[in-house]
């Protein structure tokens, strides 16, 4: 498990290192700073990284399940034998439901998928047309809403937002390079 | 008349109807047009001040146009400047950037994607003399005295390579002043530390000054270029040819002040609506009045005046280029 | 002087159009101020227009109050959902948004948004009570003291890392430090770490960088976990003018904390030239350190909303004093309002003080009746928007990150800065986890470049005898003091934070 908290440290160490080579080609005024500032991180880095090799410390046993895991253990005490919970997505009074932090771990790769997809939306297309498709994808398909729903949800967000920085503010948001290829 | 006298008076009728018709139809190209004006500053402040005016007002004379500033600021006006020097040539662009660049352009800086003299000059605003100015609490009340210090006294420039840090150098260097330059000090920190007694003096441009000296924290012991005339022109006081050369490029920096200019090959009647706007705009009252409270009166040049003007600073002798490229550290 | 003072209140309450422009620009000010990265430079440069034909004392107010009010509703967005507007309100997020986590947004809110209305009203009561001294107040702070105060903010990132994680928050300050280093660098001349990059000689925008430590991963982090910003459901917290005003009550009940930060807060204001947000995270420091109770911090503890809030608006009053008494802006914000304010007419000075004393009075009772206006607003309409906390996270997400972009974008106008907030995100979700402190980040960028700049000034000015000055001793005291009390309760076993703040 040491492995395990180490890579931000290999990280961090990587950067400095980086930053504090690039420096170097820097006449002395200019690379005081980095390091000053460098140095010592790069040190801290390795003495961070020495703690993490030799820490025998075993993950903190929190529980990681859950709410809907722990709840289920509860009511299986509860009554003496085991239950199983099932609960429909789309329920009215359902409180959402939350994923142990396992399954969290990986979704969130997914979601990064998500986050360059819509960058990369924004740059090439321009935030007009990457907002409202944004909005309206990830509502159907994380959140659960019917393809009209997001598409409703996220034409209005998308208008609002419109009326707000561009008439209201006359803030000229990227058009995207779209524009400059074709026009 | 007869036939060939018929022909010639139609003739001549056509032409004359069709060039009036061109001149118009510069200013028609601009009914429901958007034009873009970039500045090269963010929000708020002396440029972008000075940029809306000058866009608000262009529009009422371009009937039918749509005037939208934006700001794009960064790296000492370099973006917005390069930004307007790439945009389409069609006219719907134009904008305002420091006169300062006219420095980066000479020295070949990295980064300097533009060549003012092919740029389409629309016209300058204001001028902006750079002043001298002395710190009250200092004992120095006049250009004699400076020159007379034993030891340097400390000036307050902004971060090398900026216009202010250029100008100090190059001129403490040239005229031999006894000046140390203390670098850093952007917008009104040098005023501070005027007060606090850390910094005897600054080069800076008269509209920043003003009110620091009207409130008696600060006197001018010199001015370069401009009209007021309350204060000693440097130009007479300098009798080295060289260092008159030098105080003529500073000069040019002050004389041309807020200007407004697009992306070279703008077509001709284009830019002639473009000038023609920008003066009428620059003789309305109201523009006139608001250009005073924001800080310098109106002291308009047009289209190929300033081009003149950028093209005779531009042309600088290879010493002055050496001294410039010494004072950017290059 | 007291007639005055209470002649100017009289005349602006009674005024129905100054009232008028005063409840508009208030309504303006919040609406622009809530969303991340829009300035409030661009209100005011946008109203400069408009202000041309006002009368002097209306037009003033008008501007003035825009212009404080902007910074109050920032505090929202970044409690409720952890995205910060600036670098201010990232001080805010560190203690906020866990409050909100916990199903305490109401309470958080009702505290924040009371103690920026106290805040500003202190800052303002600073303003008036220093008229007198003003001068060799601001006069003795040089680019030395400034260096030593950025230096004893910087420590306080010693504070902030949790148990055992010492060396990693000083890694991550040391990060923010570095990552500050990039940009035209005054003293050389030399674009570091920027080459041809022209959108980076200006440095990092903080608000860029603020988005992406703390929004971003966030944001990925409920998406993925599923579930609301709140773990608590909402039948077992109570989102109702109840727990709003328990959150009220925060204030005086930390009433001495509240007054020592607003103090502070309005004093670094006066002192033109420390920067925006060393402010909140001086204050915020100055919170962990005199706690009994520091580990709380970071787990939701109020006086980590409190302390930055009033700090942040006391600035505000703070720096309109060099403002107005020496024509220096305050800050950058200062910059813009006072090119409005020559433009009606007014012409900042001592004389102003002398001649005019009655416009002085009138614009303090304008930050001070223009933050009650906003507060009590903000307020009325925190219980509804403090639901939002619990609903699907999978809602909120979508809209939180369009609004992150586009701050990111519309802060520089430059698209390259959305590729900034994808790399420093990147490294932001990995701190978040793998369980490395966030919030030191934010000190070493903000106070890394006041730090380097007035250390060059400060040895250019005096060379190294610059330790020497009377006021640069009794900060480096302070320093030497902080640093061994912090010493001292890492060695004890209590801490500031838990891991992953």
């Amino acid at each position: 498990m040491t492995i395990v908290r180490s890579p931000m440290t290999v990280v961090m160490l990587l950067i400095f290192t980086l930053m504090v080579g690039v420096a170097s080609t820097y006449p002395p005024d200019a690379r005081f700073m980095p390091f000053v500032v460098g140095i010592p991180a790069i040190t801290l880095c390795l003495l961070q990284l020495f703690l993490d090799w030799r820490s025998k410390e075993t993950e903190i046993s929190a529980d990681h399940r859950s709410e809907m895991e722990k709840a289920e253990e509860r009511v299986s005490k509860m009554v003496g034998y085991k239950v199983d919970f099932e609960v429909a997505r789309d329920a009215p009074d359902v409180t959402i439901i939350e994923n142990s932090d396992e399954v969290a771990h990986n979704r969130e790769f997914m979601i990064w998928g998500y986050v360059l997809s819509f960058v990369i939306g924004i740059l090439v297309f321009g935030f007009w047309i990457a907002i409202p498709v944004f909005i309206a994808v990830f509502l159907n398909r994380e959140a659960q809403y019917s393809p009209l729903k997001a598409l409703l949800y996220a034409l209005l967000g998308g208008g609002f937002m419109f009326a707000v920085f561009s008439f209201g503010l006359k803030l000229r948001l990227h058009p995207g390079f779209i524009a400059d290829w074709f026009f | 008349m007869n036939h060939w006298t018929k022909y010639i008076v139609t003739a001549l009728t056509f032409g004359a109807l069709t060039n009036g018709a061109e001149a118009q139809s510069g200013v028609d190209f601009f009914k429901g047009k958007t034009v873009t004006y970039i500045v090269a500053t963010a929000p708020g402040g002396g440029y972008d001040s000075y940029g809306r005016l000058v866009a608000e007002f262009m529009q009422r004379y371009l009937p039918g146009s749509t005037f939208v500033v934006r700001n794009m600021p960064g790296a000492g006006h370099l973006i917005g400047a390069n930004a307007i020097y790439a945009s389409k040539p069609d006219g719907l662009t134009i904008g305002t950037f420091n006169t300062g660049l006219i420095y980066n352009q000479i020295v070949g800086q990295e980064g300097v994607k533009f060549d003012l003299t092919k740029m389409s000059w629309i016209g300058k605003a204001a001028s902006d003399p750079r002043v001298f100015a002395i710190a009250s609490q200092s004992p120095i009340k006049s250009w004699k005295e400076l020159l007379d210090q034993k030891t340097p006294v400390n000036f307050a420039t902004a971060g090398v390579g900026s216009a202010s840090y250029v100008e100090t150098v190059m001129l403490t260097n040239a005229l031999k002043l006894p000046i140390k330059l203390q670098t850093g000090y952007n917008g009104t920190d040098d005023q501070l530390a005027m007060r606090r007694g850390e910094i005897v003096g600054s080069i800076a441009s008269r509209s920043s000054y003003d009110q620091f000296v009207k409130n008696g924290f600060g006197r001018y012991i010199v001015q370069i270029g401009g009209k007021d005339t309350d204060v000693p022109q440097l130009s007479s006081l300098v009798t080295d040819p060289k260092g008159q050369e030098l105080v003529a490029l500073v000069q040019s920096q002050g004389d041309i002040a807020r200007l407004t200019a697009g992306p070279p090959g703008i077509p001709a009647d284009i830019t002639a609506a473009l000038v023609g706007a920008y003066k009428q705009a620059m003789e309305d009252k109201d523009l006139q009045q608001r250009a005073e409270k924001l800080e310098r009166p109106v002291e308009p040049l047009y289209g190929e005046d300033v081009l003149k003007a950028v093209k005779a600073a531009l042309n600088q002798k290879p010493e002055t280029i050496t001294l410039l490229k010494e004072a950017l550290g290059k | 002087m007291i007639d005055v003072m209470f002649g100017a209140l009289g005349a602006m309450l009674s005024n129905p159009k100054t009232m008028g422009l005063m409840f508009v620009a208030v309504l303006i000010g919040l609406v622009v101020g809530a969303t991340p990265g829009i300035g409030g430079r661009l209100s005011i440069a946008l109203a400069i227009p408009f202000v041309f034909g006002m009368e002097m004392t209306q037009g003033a107010v008008f501007l003035l109050t825009m212009h404080a009010v902007n910074g109050t509703s920032g505090q929202i967005s970044s409690i409720m959902f952890g995205v910060p507007g600036d670098g201010d309100d990232a001080a805010t997020t560190i203690d906020g948004h866990p409050m909100a986590k916990k199903g305490e947004a109401g309470r958080a809110l009702g505290a924040s948004i009371t103690a920026s209305g106290v805040g500003g009203i202190i800052g303002a009561i600073v303003f008036a009570v220093m008229i007198p001294v003003l001068e060799p107040v601001v006069l003795a702070f040089s680019p030395a003291e400034f260096f030593l105060l950025a230096i004893l903010g910087i420590t306080f990132i010693a504070f902030l890392a949790g148990k055992g994680q010492i060396f990693k928050g000083i890694i991550v300050g040391l990060f923010g430090m570095i990552l500050a280093t990039i940009g035209m660098d005054p003293t050389s001349g030399i674009a570091r770490f920027s080459g041809n990059y022209l959108f980076l000689w200006d440095g990092l925008s903080v608000v860029t960088a603020v988005l992406a430590i703390f929004a971003v991963p966030e944001m990925i982090s409920l998406a993925a976990k599923g579930g609301s910003i709140s773990a608590v459901s909402i039948e077992n917290s109570s989102v109702s003018y109840r727990q709003l005003f328990s959150g009220v009550m925060e204030v005086p009940r930390h009433w001495f904390l509240a007054l020592r930060t607003s103090i502070i807060g309005a004093m670094i204001g006066m002192v033109p030239g420390l920067g925006g947000s060393a402010a909140a995270w001086l204050c915020y420091g100055h919170a962990v350190q005199t706690s009994k109770t520091p580990e709380r911090f970071g787990h939701g503890a109020v006086e980590g909303v409190i302390a930055p809030e009033t700090a942040s608006n006391a600035k505000e009053g703070g720096s309109l004093l060099p403002t107005l008494f020496f024509g220096i802006p305050g800050s950058s914000g200062m910059a813009v309002l006072m090119g409005a304010f020559l433009i009606l007419g007014i012409q900042p000075g001592p004389a102003m003080f002398t001649t005019h004393l009655d416009l002085v009075w009138t614009l303090i009772w304008a930050l001070v009746v223009g933050n009650l206006i906003a507060v009590s607003l903000l307020l009325f309409i925190t219980r509804w928007v403090a639901v939002l906390t619990f609903i699907n996270g999978a809602v909120l997400v979508p809209f939180i990150l369009v609004l992150v972009t586009v701050g990111a974008y519309a802060n520089e106008g430059q698209w390259e800065n959305l590729l900034i907030l994808l790399a420093i995100s990147f490294i932001g979700w990995g701190l978040m986890r793998f369980n490395w402190p966030r919030a030191p980040f934010v000190i070493g960028l903000v106070l890394g470049k006041i730090a380097e700049e007035s250390l060059h000034k400060a040895l250019g000015l005096w060379g190294m005898s610059f330790f020497t000055r009377p006021l640069s001793l009794v900060l480096i005291g302070l320093i030497c003091a902080t640093i061994a009390l912090a010493i001292y309760t890492n060695m004890r076993g209590k801490s500031a934070m838990p891991a992953g703040v």
